[in-house]
């Protein structure tokens, strides 16, 4: 149920990159610009957008991985201080894109466990540790949990070493989890199955999560509301269906266009494809030099966030002008 | 019978709706060497590519799709041979389909010319496959003229400037460097490449899976619209069925290096027949379609391991005692009024096999 304050909420999020390290004129690339969103208990927010949109960005600063150029990250409605502290950072946890990479080849999948388990405490005696582990893993459906403890990453299919990532970030005691990608690795006959592991948790545990995707037909499924993001800025965000269903942002429209129908129906032709050429960045719509309404207003001013039916926003000057 | 022994051409035996086929896989078996011993990868697949049909070939990692794919084109790398089965190219001579050839009999010179003037291939990443050091058109020139060197640069320079019109990339890209496309003008360049010597035959593997997808889906169309164009048959390789969907005229399901069904489009969604197919086309939601997902329990299995009897029965919720013990063979079944095939001793009941229909008999059901 929706709860007074967020469990997580990002205000204004700012993140620039310096475009060449330590030349002082060099140009600063703006990945995340101006992104508010709120992740509420036991709700899933999707946040879709295409590669290079920021949507990783805005997971690593989230879990201050990364420190915001501007704006702020409210946990639990207290500001974040720059130097966070391990109960914050207990608090939200990343499940990474990659199970290949994001698990050492080294460590027994108890030790991935078992580590965050004894580094925030949860488990005080060692002889403890290993039903504590199976416990975890059983949960993310590693069953019988003992039987894994001891495994190689590399005995375990990509499915179950997703889970085992899931596992080790369960284990700290998040409140928010921050799923980056975490079905596009893994082979279509599995996806479903961590798909519903994550919603489970999320109900169960009453966490809130953060799924990223470039899949807006997942999204829809899975998630309770969809973010949109296009070059740093979110550009609608609203209940899942609605979005999807009636988008209101020419971006949006565009994503759903072009997303497979998977046989039913023919799919719906994309509008033309439309280059202005326009300087990079500045005060304009984000997706003015694509889109194929633009007018004159969206090239000279950012629009705001407008009110777009019921909890949907989108910022395009289409939908300030008509209401 | 043709004069080489070879099977005839199932050309007249098909409905009329049915294009002849211009590359017939016939029950291919493709093996690996490894330290353990010779891994058979690719185990008795049949697939017939019918003249200016787009056939998908799906299938998760490690079921032998792009090794197929890769035999039939004769790129198998030094550890993969072909140890029985045949790969029947029919070639279009003069407006009349001539006589069959066995790829895998080719040899040198005939190879040579074989690959990008018949078949040509379009690979997942453009960035590797593309000279990061020479301008695109030169990258086209070089492949006409190792075919044809009497063509005159003159000549391929136009014939290049023709084809990334083609392509939707622009003649004005002649001389850009791979670096400075983006990824799908890139990947539109492999397809311009490809196109170069007006092949018979694609075969294009995980050609989008890299890219955005609106960018994919702007390349689909491209592709499509090309191929209807050009007349030219392509042989899809992909994970991701969904698209195929939308995309291909028949669908071909691989799995632990079975043919598991393999079916026109509509058949597929439809009436599957084969288990693992039905399972997969409710293993992920479209924007429209947003019913329960099924999950299918475990995971494919690495071709150093296939389970016994159907790779499958370890996953299906169809299992007789015969599926651990025995391979199904593929059998000839008609749904939705076409000949589709399906390898499953139990195949679901909505689509049970109707008899055994020779897949030369007239008269659809």
């Amino acid at each position: 149920m929706l709860r007074e304050v967020p469990a997580l909420e990002a205000v204004g999020l700012v993140k620039n990159y310096r475009q060449r390290r330590g030349s002082p004129g060099g140009r600063s690339i703006v990945a995340v610009d101006d992104v508010t969103l709120q992740l509420e208990s036991g709700r899933t927010l999707a946040l879709v957008g295409e590669s290079g949109s920021g949507k990783s960005t805005i997971a690593r600063l989230l879990c201050h991985l990364e420190l915001p150029t501007g704006g702020s990250i409210l946990l639990d409605g207290h500001a974040m201080p720059a130097r966070i502290r391990r109960a914050q950072r207990r608090q939200v946890q990343l499940v990474f894109q990659d199970p290949f990479a994001s698990l050492n080849p080294a460590h027994s999948i108890g030790y991935h466990v078992g580590r965050s388990l004894l580094i925030h405490g949860h488990c005080q005696r060692r002889a403890e540790l290993p039903a504590a582990v199976a416990g975890i893993l059983e949960q993310v459906n590693l069953s019988p949990g003992e039987d894994f403890l001891g495994k190689l990453p590399h005995e375990l299919s990509g499915g179950q070493r997703q889970r085992a990532a899931i596992a080790a970030a369960l284990a700290v005691g998040p409140t928010v989890l921050l799923a980056d990608e975490p079905v596009s690795m893994l082979d279509v006959s599995i996806r479903a199955e961590i798909l519903t592991l994550l919603r489970r948790l999320t109900t169960e545990q009453d966490l809130a999560l953060l799924y990223i995707t470039h899949d807006i037909a997942s999204a829809r499924y899975f998630a309770d509301s969809i973010a949109v993001l296009y070059k740093g800025r979110i550009v609608e965000r609203g209940p899942a269906a609605d979005v999807v269903d009636t988008p209101s942002h020419p971006y949006t429209r565009l994503l759903v266009a072009a997303a497979p129908r998977g046989g039913a129906g023919h799919p719906e032709p994309l509008p033309q494809r439309r280059r202005l050429a326009l300087a990079a960045g500045g005060a304009r719509c984000a997706f003015a030099d694509r889109c194929p309404h633009a007018v004159d207003l969206c090239i000279r001013q950012r629009p705001p966030e407008v009110p777009v039916g019921d909890g949907r926003f989108a910022a395009c000057w289409r939908q300030a002008d008509n209401p | 019978m043709t004069p080489d022994g070879l099977p005839a051409p199932a050309t007249e035996a098909r409905p009329a709706t049915e294009p002849g086929p211009v590359l017939e896989i016939r029950d291919l078996w493709v093996s690996y060497n490894s330290p353990a011993g010779e891994v058979p990868v690719v185990r008795g697949v049949s697939l017939t590519l019918g003249r200016g049909q787009l056939v998908g070939l799906a299938g998760e990692s490690g079921c032998g799709k792009s090794t197929l794919a890769h035999a039939a084109a004769r790129l198998l790398p030094a550890s993969g041979h072909v140890t029985s089965g045949q790969v029947l190219y029919w070639p279009l001579a003069s407006e009349a389909v001539g006589e069959p050839a066995d790829v895998l009999q080719l040899t040198g010179e005939q190879l040579r010319q074989f690959r990008w003037r018949s078949l040509a291939m379009v690979f997942q990443s453009a960035m590797n496959s593309l000279n990061p050091v020479l301008p695109v058109g030169a990258q086209i020139t070089d492949a006409i003229r190792a075919h044809d060197r009497t063509v005159s640069r003159k000549a391929c320079r136009e014939r290049g400037a023709e084809l990334l019109d083609l392509v939707g990339v622009g003649a004005g890209r002649l001389r850009s460097y791979p670096h400075e496309l983006s990824g799908g003008m890139r990947q539109r360049t492999m397809l311009a490449m490809a196109l170069a010597l007006n092949p018979e035959i694609v075969i294009m593997d995980e050609p989008t899976t890299a890219l955005d997808v609106v960018v994919q889906r702007e390349i689909l169309d491209e592709i499509r619209a090309l191929q209807r164009r050009l007349g030219f048959a392509v042989l899809f390789i992909t994970h991701d069925l969904s698209l195929l969907l939308d995309l291909a005229d028949r669908v071909a399901i691989m799995y632990g290096g079975l043919l598991m069904e393999e079916a026109p489009v509509t058949a597929l969604v439809g009436e599957p027949a084969h288990p693992y197919t039905s399972a997969l086309l409710h293993s992920f939601p479209t924007v429209d379609r947003q019913e329960r997902l099924v999950s299918i329990g475990g995971s494919p299995p690495a071709a150093s391991s296939y389970p016994s009897g159907c790779p499958f029965h370890p996953r299906c919720p169809r299992a007789l005692d015969t599926c651990r013990t025995k391979m199904p063979a593929p059998a000839v079944r008609r749904a939705a009024g076409s000949v589709c095939s399906v390898a499953c001793w139990n195949p679901m009941p909505a689509a049970q096999a109707v008899g055994a229909v020779q897949e030369g008999e007239p008269g659809a059901s």
